[in-house]
């Protein structure tokens, strides 16, 4: 089980840091329910589509954005039956499959949807786990907050390659000829496991001095080239789609 | 004293967090609206009874958040931390007094299937995410899942009860 989606890669977005990213990506997502214009959906959903095709390649962009598809062929499919009013632009045989209004509110989830996953898949797939827990450090995140997140991007692959041990052990005791494996023995196993976990890792943080007094409370990112350039274009970027909204 | 409290505190929630999102990824059916059914509300029924409403809150919160940002439905990410916390929160709370009273276990299932399906079909609606029509749709999945989810949970907890005697003992 894999929690990291990045991809390494050299790309202007790539070089960006951190924190203008986390700004850019936030800024992004509230600007793109402010919109409400054609020009404004177009540009919220393809802005952060170019960037990842520019980051990743088209193949990996085509791969976070086709788990969207079903979702968008069901509101193609849905809002125009529910959407009567309005001027028609598309009927057959007198009966009116599209009007404006419903066309309107497709491409008005489409582009908040399509935008704000691509927004964040970007963010994702450009930065390292590490190096967001360090970028929201940077804005003040609490240092529990961060080492409990820490500590889950830990946990999560160890613990799914332990359920898949004890899913294959499991299966092993099954009858000859039977096929899968018995799903609460599994889960009951791996509950019991973690669980047996956190009297030892809450004892190995305090070996490693967490609760003493002089523990590291800040952390101090480097400043890269280009530094401001990248906060205003980070900012810049999101706040010139209010100029179409 | 206090430093080792936070430490298994913090120990706790960030296992319990990693269970919630490894139930909810290692089983998942997709649904026709571009979401999935899986045993994320198992995870989060076991930890709210298991751990009580505020540990359940935010485990169970931020393991469905963090299933949603791994497994690719980063957009759901928000919307799942508030349903599945506040399911959590719920149960955690009806079941706080007695664990072992059939009444309250029903009372909790139905609430968590009410919070569940309910949530889900509000927010994301209300949250621009889809619109009513489509979102309805999704609500026969969210019912099973959550109904399965709240019994199986609770066979869990009977279960990890039996196997490791000491749990009561991590409760705060």
């Amino acid at each position: 089980m894999n929690v990291s989606s990045y991809i390494y890669g050299a790309s202007f977005y790539h070089k960006f840091d951190v924190r203008p990213k986390l700004i850019s990506t936030l800024l992004f997502s509230v600007i793109a329910f402010i919109m409400s214009s054609w020009t404004g959906f177009a540009l919220v959903l393809l802005m952060p589509l170019v960037i990842m095709v520019l980051s990743v390649g088209a193949k990996e962009t085509w791969r976070c954005y086709s788990r969207l598809i079903p979702i968008f062929i069901l509101l193609i499919l849905f809002i125009p039956l529910q959407k009567r009013s309005g001027l028609p632009i598309l009927s057959v045989g007198g009966f009116v499959v599209m009007t404006e209004e419903g066309l309107w509110i497709i491409m008005r989830i489409i582009a908040r949807l399509g935008g704000i996953s691509g927004a964040l898949m970007l963010l994702l797939l450009t930065e390292r786990n590490e190096d967001i827990i360090k970028g929201l450090r940077a804005f003040r995140m609490p240092y529990n907050a961060a080492l409990t997140v820490s500590i889950i991007l830990r946990f999560i692959p160890y613990l799914g390659s332990l359920f898949t041990e004890i899913r294959d052990s499991m299966s092993l005791r099954l009858e000859e000829g039977k096929h899968g494996y018995p799903i609460l023995p599994s889960i009951t196993a791996l509950a019991v496991a973690a669980i047996k976990m956190i009297p030892d890792t809450a004892a190995s943080l305090e070996e490693r001095g967490f609760g003493r007094r002089n523990q590291r409370k800040s952390i101090k990112l480097p400043y890269p080239e280009g530094y401001l350039t990248q906060w205003l274009i980070g900012v810049i970027i999101p706040f010139s789609l209010l100029l179409v909204r | 004293m206090t430093g080792n409290r936070t430490a298994l505190r913090i120990s706790l929630i960030a296992i319990m967090t990693a269970i919630v999102a490894v139930f909810t990824l290692i089983i998942r059916i997709p649904s026709p609206i571009g979401g999935y059914i899986s045993l994320c509300d198992a995870a989060v029924t076991f930890v709210a009874y298991a751990f009580g409403p505020f540990s359940g809150f935010i485990a169970g919160g931020l393991g469905a958040a963090f299933a949603d940002l791994i497994g690719g439905f980063p957009q759901w990410a928000i919307i799942s931390f508030i349903v599945h916390g506040v399911e959590a929160l719920v149960m955690g709370l009806v079941v706080r007094k007695n664990s072992q009273s059939v009444a309250m276990c029903i009372l909790a299932a139905v609430l968590a299937v009410v919070i569940v399906s309910g949530g889900y079909l509000l927010l994301t609606t209300l949250f621009g995410l889809t619109v009513f029509s489509e979102a309805i749709l999704e609500v026969p999945g969210n019912i099973a899942q959550s109904a399965v989810g709240a019994v199986i949970g609770l066979l869990l907890y009977t279960g990890v009860r039996k196997a490791y005697r000491q749990l009561d003992s991590l409760r705060w």
